[in-house]
């Protein structure tokens, strides 16, 4: 019978905490850039000229078919060729926001595409232009379409992030492995680890639920 | 007040509108009739920039709207149009409708615009809908909201496109007597319509379209 052993994960506390505080750093921020991609890319495929529109398709083509493992080292082993030197925070921060950003604006291209393009229409007939019209009317009805699908590819960041403990950051993934392997604790160390993210990202899911049924008490959908 | 020269319009490789010529004074109300397909709403959108023109110039007042230098947004807003499915903004109340365009677009302060919206919506009848949302609506109050919403910008022209053909008949009278009401006060207007009493009740001038050319012009 194989015994638990809670002490080595209260030893170990201090430094989980320090990891969750890093995973959660890397998470916040990428979340934020994540999005501010995913609208640029899903404003530049829907409404812009032809170069853009080609451009940024093969940008999210490129992004979401390698690894983002590969992309992770790219940023971080290959700049430096290059000259440019990043912490490997700041690295994980701007792979993990590419990578998701790129999903994000295919989540959000589904919602602006499945609104009319009688609403296009009525929007420019009133004098808007493309950005108040993306702005104003596109993007508000898009968006609650795709909330569901959005929250998911938020809780998805949040896990990817666990690839950044591969470039020497020391995020809860990194902790828990650490001490895994340190003291022979696989059972320990990764069932508390598998619970820390699903504490992380289920309050993503909070949030994405509650925004759900705010919209949905404001009007229906399109 | 609307001027259009030998205008030629394509939709993808179909031609929509073959070299139309016409000349809509100001104060007068157009009917456009003719079958499905035959280019009537295409001619409507291509006076307010929504569709390209291929070919041919078209002018409004002065204002060449074909030509590059144009500024299009400013054309449309003293264009406004009206469509057979309404298009109101589902996700925003019907005086978030009727205010949006008059604040983003012409600069008006929000307060100037909700007390027009007020008085324009008093006109069709409709003040108690005012912090209603669309879906709320029934489909002639949609539409007379969605005349509102135009003429809140304070237009030129009114374009309606077939306002009336997704409407049952009740409903469809109150829209026509809010386009009647607007013929009264000199707007100038092009109608899209199948509704051939009402074209012929109100209408100066009735054109008939065929396969994207203008068949017959009479006066009324």
């Amino acid at each position: 019978m194989y015994n638990i052993d809670i002490d080595v994960l209260l030893v170990a506390w201090p430094e989980l905490i320090k990891g969750i505080k890093i995973t959660f750093f890397i998470s916040f921020i990428s979340s934020i850039a994540a999005f501010l991609i995913g609208l640029v890319v899903v404003y530049s495929r829907t409404m812009g000229g032809d170069f853009s529109k080609t451009f940024f398709t093969a940008f999210v083509e490129f992004i979401r078919n390698t690894p983002l493992l590969i992309q992770l080292y790219i940023v971080y082993k290959a700049l430096p060729e290059f000259g440019i030197h990043l912490h490997p925070i700041a690295c994980g921060i701007i792979a993990l926001s590419i990578y998701t950003g790129a999903y994000i604006s295919e989540v959000l291209r589904s919602g602006v595409n499945s609104i009319t393009g009688e609403q296009y229409q009525a929007a420019r007939g009133l004098g808007l232009n493309r950005l108040q019209t993306f702005r104003l009317i596109i993007f508000p009805q898009a968006i609650r379409i795709v909330i569901p699908p959005l929250g998911s590819q938020f809780i998805n960041l949040v896990k990817n992030s666990s690839l950044v403990s591969f470039i020497a950051v020391t995020d809860v993934f990194y902790v828990i492995y650490k001490g895994a392997v340190d003291d022979f604790r696989f059972f320990e160390f990764f069932i508390t680890g598998a619970l820390i993210y699903m504490l992380l990202t289920g309050f993503i899911a909070l949030i994405s639920n509650s925004f759900e049924r705010h919209y949905h008490a404001l009007g229906r959908c399109s | 007040m609307i001027r259009l020269e030998n205008v030629t319009a394509y939709y993808k490789n179909l031609c929509v509108l073959q070299d139309i010529t016409v000349n809509i004074a100001k104060g007068s109300i157009v009917a456009l009739i003719g079958p499905s397909g035959c280019g009537k709403s295409t001619f409507l959108k291509c006076i307010n920039g929504l569709v390209p023109v291929r070919s041919g110039r078209i002018f409004i007042e002065d204002t060449e709207i074909t030509s590059k230098n144009t500024d299009l947004n400013r054309i449309r807003s003293e264009v406004g149009i009206v469509f057979q499915q309404f298009n109101l903004f589902p996700h925003l109340t019907v005086k978030k409708n009727i205010t949006l365009a008059p604040v983003k677009v012409k600069g008006m302060k929000l307060e100037e615009a909700e007390d027009l919206a007020v008085s324009l919506l008093k006109k069709v009848d409709l003040l108690d809908k005012i912090d209603k949302y669309p879906e709320q609506l029934s489909g002639g109050q949609a539409q007379r909201v969605a005349i509102v919403r135009s003429l809140a910008m304070q237009p030129k022209v009114m374009l309606f496109d077939e306002p009336t053909s997704a409407l049952d008949p009740q409903m469809t009278q109150e829209v026509l007597d809010t386009i009647k009401s607007l013929a009264k006060e000199g707007m100038t207007m092009v109608v899209v319509t199948h509704e051939m009493s009402f074209a012929y009740e109100v209408a100066d001038r009735i054109i008939y379209m065929d396969k994207g050319r203008i068949k017959e012009g009479i006066e009324n």
